[in-house]
């Protein structure tokens, strides 16, 4: 099926005009550039940037919460995550297809922190699913992510 | 370009697609590195580097391609593995930022190597700060700052005695 898919997106690009292939090429690494951007502001728990990477009426869902627009993300955030210990977010690189003003993207993602031992420990892995938003000024916001944890437990679990 | 800044809608096609080259060519120049790194081809790795290019270091600084080689080759048996193909850096998060001739990079680094038993363990993890040029029309590191934010010096390094 993957191939099937990939094949008929090669084909749809083959119809493009050469601004348009360009075009589609500057939408995949902007969409690329913002799943990069979040983790910068995640592990340095800045919310007012990573919040503004949502659209006005985005929405988040996670164990952590699911909450619709910047206001809610930032306070969810703030309050959760306030005590938490530094960590970082490593990420696989994302599968995305744009469409228009419309964008979906896939990525993994490991969950790195320090160690009783002082040694990096891997103590959550999961993915992203998400939907992207062109908005008028043309800028690519988040419509939607959703964090999905395949292993492990967060701290604020234990 | 990679930035979430949008589309450079006002900007030519001819400009678009040098950017996305010069992101493509950023990407492969980091990429490269790790894959020198670990082989231990520390002359080719040296040569990604400007003439005037600083590699930063926790222990030291090193400037230039020819003092960089030497510097690499004496982290061999110390700060890594004696031999290409026993430990790997694993490399990700890479974030570009264009500049016209200059660019600005960062990406994480995991360092992965055999424990005792033979199993792979994660046991060192940092990131590193990019200064980038354009120097006879190829991307060379300005600077490369190598920093450890997880884990101790020669950590999991084969043949290493921990400090």
């Amino acid at each position: 099926v993957a191939d099937t898919d990939s094949q008929q997106a090669m084909r749809g690009v083959g119809e493009l005009s050469l601004a348009e292939r360009v075009q589609r090429l500057d939408d995949l690494a902007t969409i690329r550039g913002i799943c990069l951007t979040y983790g910068v502001h995640l592990d340095n728990k800045d919310w007012e940037p990573y919040a503004e990477l949502f659209s006005e009426s985005g929405g988040f869902a996670a164990a952590i919460g699911t909450v619709t627009g910047r206001e809610a993300i930032r306070t969810l955030f703030d309050t959760t995550l306030k005590n938490i210990p530094r960590a970082f977010h490593v990420f696989s690189e994302p599968v995305s297809d744009v469409s228009g003003d419309r964008a979906e993207a896939r990525s993994m993602w490991i969950y790195i922190r320090t160690g009783e031992d002082g040694w990096p420990e891997m103590l959550q892995f999961g993915h992203y699913d998400d939907t992207f938003v062109r908005e008028g000024d043309g800028r690519w916001l988040f419509e939607h992510r959703q964090v999905t944890r395949d292993v492990g437990s967060a701290p604020y679990e234990r | 370009m990679t930035g979430s800044d949008g589309p450079a809608i006002d900007q030519s096609i001819e400009t678009r697609v040098q950017q996305l080259e010069d992101t493509e060519e950023i990407r492969r120049l980091v990429l490269d590195y790790g894959r020198f790194l670990d082989s231990k081809n520390f002359g080719e790795c040296a040569k990604l580097f400007a003439r005037d290019g600083e590699f930063i270091l926790p222990f030291e600084t090193v400037v230039g391609p020819e003092a960089i080689h030497a510097s690499m080759n004496g982290m061999l048996g110390s700060h890594l593995g004696a031999e290409g193909g026993v430990d790997f850096h694993v490399l990700a998060n890479l974030l570009i930022e264009l500049d016209g001739d200059s660019a600005r990079s960062t990406s994480f680094w995991l360092y992965v190597s055999p424990r005792e038993d033979g199993h792979p363990q994660l046991a060192q993890f940092g990131h590193y700060e990019d200064v980038l040029k354009r120097e006879d029309g190829r991307w060379r590191f300005k600077s490369r700052n190598a920093l450890r934010d997880i884990g101790f010096p020669h950590a999991g390094v084969p043949g290493a005695v921990p400090e």
